[in-house]
């Protein structure tokens, strides 16, 4: 006979919830997972386009601690991750050709402010406003203060809004200025240390492994969650699919220890709209890949309303491969459009500087997410434990480590015990 | 759980016989030894019991199964005996349909290859394993201080079967889901797990003094496959036992590059085919495991004073574990002849 009693209840098949159902029964606990919807793996998706199957939300990962490689060869992908290419991106500024992006940097932040790709796209007076920040002592900020207002003090509005805005909003989708400071990890403290931006954004990029500062895997990322549903159900995980917790209320029916790893059970979905628009291509001239791996969309340029675009085929040799001769190319959009492939057809078109006529284009698909907003202080009930892309940050390196730290935190003899006495008090455990 | 206190392990029967001594580390006075497959088809007396009884019936029908598990130890002296049945017969009963084509092995009606075929898999309903308990039962009441080595195939080995619909050379079937559909293949050897579980544990609570886990196909994965998708569920199926202090053994054909991976699922000992010599094996596993094994079939057929040098070479080597039980390298072949096994039993048991 089986012990059946579940010590994990874990809301949300997302990859957070997945990773931190699998970390729990390889300890040899027992965990339930409950997902609303009938599949796992949440906005880390795939869609069929043109024949193949590609990544419909994240389609890399940051390589900022291994997290990701590190999962990926857990669940034998190993041999399957993979660098994006070497071409640069590009940068389509508010007025004017598109330039590339210096890359020497990150965030966007130069890091030789004074070479020509820099100065190219600041122009010689926004290139030496930034070399400033060379100069100005660092004597701490507050703490709250958001990215943008740091880098605007530093090397000026034109770094700011030119360089800075557009690299930060396709990794974040937000404005600089509304990013905090300590969301950017360990820019903080590189500062302190090295007392410059541009010698601090030196430093971060010399940190990250192999000097990429993205990694993907063959045949997409989506293949993480296939791996993962499988692991679960190795390690004996029960999935209840379509089975929806609508409240925090509701929290209380569960058994175990209760891990929310979904948005909206705690406070009302609140977040911003993200709409991808994927293009299959038949288009030779895309074959000289124009713009690398793609092009980032200063805020304010008003040619296109796409907010970035890549070039998903010339971003990834595997891509290409499976390809065939075709171009896939993904723009992303704030808002809902109408009209789509229309609308990233001709954005396409501006962005790459080739001309992409209706009948180059094979297939067409859209996809929407919505990001969740970050789980404000107040929402937090107390007792509760949260992971996922509302308290763990942008990104499935992110979203994955926090989720990991949190199970030790679970696993750990001490809290163990502190656990198991509150689950007594709740009467949870029957 | 725990064994009753009439079972043979507990009231004295079997738990100082030569076997059971050695599975768990021990030297007894005489080296034990038994054959796979040395209950049925070399054995003339085999086939004339198993005339006009289909393969399968046979391992269901409680007097011949038992008859069956019971020849070969009268016949040879074998230290122990190893009940008669097929690595099938759980998928059998829990309603898979399957039969045993002579000359080819079992075949599946309606192999299992999709999700979908695997959501109609069911688990065993208790009272299908009647037959089973009453033939361990009565063997177990014949055999008297002899032990009953209960058995089953592996979650790999039956899942294998069950993919690619029967036999096959090189299990690609299997291997082709095992990478293009992993949640299916946790799922189908999960259900193969449980089942294989079972019908050790109902053999073992019948009588059985010790099981042996077979996973024959296993040479066909590497390392990295074997560790992240096979040995978890063959941890599964020795955690069914988990109470049972029975000896495990652990055996697979090919098993060099997974010996020590295959230790790891809960085997107390390991089973070694003849490709590897055992103080190899020894080596490989990090000393401290009894072995069984590893005399190589090919050579049964040979002049006995080539097998003789053979066996005393196994034995010798067998010296670096704590613990030997003389084996095959794989089953009796068909066409052994019966008189070579009596004679190595009797070899074996004079070295000492």
């Amino acid at each position: 006979m089986r012990v059946s009693t579940t010590e994990f209840t874990v809301i949300g098949g997302g990859i957070a919830g997945l990773v931190t159902a699998r970390r729990l029964a390889m300890a040899g606990r027992t965990v339930r997972l409950i997902e609303a919807s009938n599949h796992l793996g949440g906005t880390v998706a795939s869609h069929l386009v043109g024949g193949i199957n590609l990544d419909a939300g994240a389609e890399s990962f940051a390589t900022r601690n291994n997290t990701i490689a590190d999962l990926a060869r857990e669940l034998g992908l190993g041999d399957d991750v993979v660098s994006p290419s070497a071409e640069g991106a590009w940068l389509q500024p508010v007025h004017g050709a598109a330039l590339p992006l210096p890359n020497t940097g990150v965030l966007g932040i130069p890091a030789t402010p004074l070479d020509g790709h820099t100065i190219a796209v600041l122009g010689l007076a926004g290139a030496l406003r930034a070399q400033l920040d060379s100069l100005i002592p660092w004597l701490g900020h507050r703490t709250d203060i958001s990215l943008g207002a740091l880098v605007r003090r530093r090397m000026g509005k034109a770094t700011l809004e030119k360089l800075v805005a557009p690299v930060v909003h396709g990794v974040y989708s937000l404005h600089p200025n509304d990013l905090p400071l300590e969301r950017v990890a360990g820019l903080k403290e590189r500062l302190a240390l090295h007392g410059s931006l541009a010698a601090a954004a030196r430093s971060m990029r010399d940190a990250m492994p192999a000097g990429t500062a993205v990694q993907g895997i063959r045949g997409g990322i989506n293949r993480l969650i296939t791996e993962l549903a499988a692991d679960l159900t190795t390690y004996g995980v029960i999935i209840d699919f379509e089975r929806r917790i609508e409240s925090a209320e509701a929290l209380a029916d569960l058994d175990g220890t209760v891990i929310v790893a979904a948005p909206g059970i705690l406070a009302p979905v609140r977040g911003r709209t993200v709409t991808l628009a994927t293009l299959v291509l038949d288009a030779p001239e895309l074959d000289a890949e124009p713009r690398g791996s793609g092009v980032l969309v200063a805020p304010g340029c008003t040619a296109v309303s796409a907010r970035a675009l890549t070039h998903a085929t010339a971003k990834w040799q595997w891509l290409k491969e499976y390809a065939e001769g075709r171009h896939i190319v993904r723009l992303s959009y704030n808002d809902e459009p109408d009209h789509l492939v229309e609308v990233a057809r001709h954005d396409a078109e501006v962005l790459l500087g080739v001309s992409l006529p209706q009948e180059s284009v094979a297939d067409f698909a859209r996809q929407q997410w919505i990001r969740p907003a970050p789980l404000a202080a107040a929402e937090r009930t107390d007792g509760v434990i949260v992971v996922g892309e509302t308290v763990g940050g942008t990104g499935l390196a992110g979203i994955v480590a926090h989720a990991y730290a949190t199970v030790d935190r679970l696993l750990a003899p001490a809290a163990d015990e502190a656990e198991s006495e509150d689950a007594r008090e709740n009467g949870r455990h029957d | 759980m725990t064994l009753n206190s009439d079972h043979p392990l507990l009231d004295g029967r079997t738990a100082n016989s030569p076997i059971i001594r050695a599975y768990r580390g021990d030297r007894p006075e005489t080296t034990p030894v038994w054959f796979m497959r040395q209950a049925g088809r070399s054995l003339p007396e085999y086939r004339k019991l198993r005339e006009g009884n289909e393969m399968l019936e046979a391992c269901l029908t409680p007097d011949l199964a038992s008859e069956i598990t019971l020849q070969p130890v009268r016949r040879h002296k074998v230290d122990a005996a190893i009940f008669f049945s097929d690595i099938v017969i759980p998928a059998k009963l829990a309603g898979v349909e399957v039969e045993i084509v002579p000359g080819r092995g079992p075949v599946f009606a309606n192999p299992i290859r999709t999700a979908a075929d695997v959501a109609k898999l069911r688990p065993i309903e208790p009272e299908a394993f009647a037959p089973i308990r009453e033939a361990v039962a009565q063997t177990v009441a014949e055999l008297g201080t002899t032990p009953l080595i209960g058995f089953a195939g592996a979650p790999f080995t039956l899942a294998s079967y069950l993919v690619e619909g029967g036999p096959s050379k090189d299990q690609q079937r299997a291997r082709t889901l095992m990478y293009s559909d992993p949640q299916t293949w946790a799922t189908l050897l999960n259900w193969c797990a449980d089942i294989a579980g079972e019908f050790m544990k109902v053999q073992v609570e019948a009588g059985a003094s010790a099981v042996q886990l077979f996973d024959s196909w296993v040479g066909s994965l590497s390392e990295q496959q074997y560790v992240r998708r096979v040995a978890p569920h063959s941890k599964r199926a020795f955690q069914s036992l988990r109470g049972y202090d029975v000896p495990k053994i652990h055996f697979g054909v090919g098993s060099g590059e997974v010996l020590k991976a295959m230790h790891s699922v809960g085997a107390d000992v390991m089973g070694v085919d003849w490709r590897i010599p055992l103080d190899e094996a020894d080596r490989r596993l990090g000393g401290g495991i009894p072995l069984q094994g590893n005399i190589d079939p090919a050579l049964l057929g040979a002049p006995w004073h080539v097998l003789e040098a053979h066996v005393r070479d196994v034995m010798e080597r067998g010296r670096a574990a704590p613990g030997h039980v003389v084996n095959l390298g794989h089953g009796v072949g068909p066409d052994t002849d019966p008189d070579v096994l009596t004679k190595i039993v009797e070899l074996v048991h004079q070295e000492g």
